[in-house]
């Protein structure tokens, strides 16, 4: 009895491993924190010269991106944390959402 | 990087506080559908089923793109954190470069882009042409059809060159120098991704495991 358990034990997880396998796409997410953040929407946005050195260095990382003939930084370190994740813009007429 | 427009309804998302696959999960105040921000398709909600256009974003160092892109603007927010500098060179093995379809995915490992700088692959039908610039840690990813030609790339003598013309190309896929001067190659997304995230959301990605 007592080693049908124990196998039980391990039997387990791996039912559910294989079960969550079937359907890999299945969609259930998990709140992490419960509330929805407020939308970031067209954020003030500035010249290079404005950014350089104080915004972002030089060996800081940026997402950055070209619409038609605009293109536009998104220093990596202000993307950071559920605050900031997802931002909601404007480029070269399009409206874009930059996150990564 | 998306296009936020769905059916002519421009969408704004924010972060739900939600995971999925230890990814984040969006929400649009518009629907409030739920979104695989990895995937760019809505899994629940009015939306479920859509996806979004992903946008050619790239990811590399401040000083190699505004080197670039003279004209750009910045995104004009404080910081909220100082770890991402240089995170792709000194921990290439975390991250891959992304392609995908509908139909299929593809992860190229910035440790081989890193070593390879130039990769002439196929993704589905497609020649494709990644370039991976190891100073700014950037890789992006081309079409290697120019009009009717289609075009192979080598790296030679610390340039990107066409084997066909010995044009010189940069890592914005334009033409420099050469025979094709004033060329551009049509971009392809290409999503710079954790590798763990991806081969999560893809599990049958396959994967880049170099030229030789």
């Amino acid at each position: 009895m007592k080693c049908n358990q124990t196998a039980l034990l391990f039997l387990i997880p791996l039912a559910l491993q294989l079960a969550a396998g079937a359907d890999e796409r299945e969609f259930n997410p998990r709140v992490v924190i419960p509330r929805v953040f407020r939308a970031i929407v067209d954020p003030d946005v500035v010249s290079l010269k404005k950014a350089d050195g104080s915004l972002v260095k030089n060996e800081e990382l940026v997402l950055g991106v070209v619409v038609g003939k605009e293109a536009r930084a998104y220093p990596i370190n202000t993307l950071t944390g559920p605050r900031r994740e997802i931002i909601n813009d404007q480029l070269g007429g399009q409206a874009i959402a930059a996150t990564w | 990087m998306y296009a936020r427009e769905v059916k002519g309804k421009k969408l704004s998302f924010a972060v739900s506080g939600m995971l999925w696959n230890r990814s984040l999960v969006m929400v649009d105040k518009e629907t409030e559908s739920l979104w695989s921000h990895l995937l760019g398709e809505s899994m629940r909600g009015e939306l479920k089923g859509t996806i979004l256009q992903t946008l050619p974003g790239t990811i590399m160092t401040w000083a190699a793109w505004k080197k670039a892109y003279p004209n750009t603007t910045v995104l004009g927010l404080d910081r909220t954190a100082r770890e991402f500098v240089k995170a792709f060179q000194e921990t290439p093995g975390r991250f891959v470069l992304g392609l995908r379809s509908i139909k299929s995915a593809k992860a190229y490992p910035f440790e081989t882009l890193q070593e390879e700088r130039v990769v002439n692959d196929m993704f589905e039908d497609v020649p494709i042409v990644i370039l991976f610039d190891s100073e700014s840690t950037g890789g992006r990813a081309f079409s290697r059809q120019l009009g009717e030609k289609t075009l192979k790339f080598v790296w030679k003598d610390g340039t990107v060159m066409d084997g066909k013309t010995g044009s010189a190309w940069n890592f914005q896929g334009a033409c420099e120098k050469g025979a094709l001067k004033g060329e551009r190659l049509k971009e392809i997304p290409a999503i710079p991704s954790f590798g763990k995230a991806w081969s999560q959301f893809y599990p049958k990605s396959k994967e880049y495991s170099g030229a030789r």
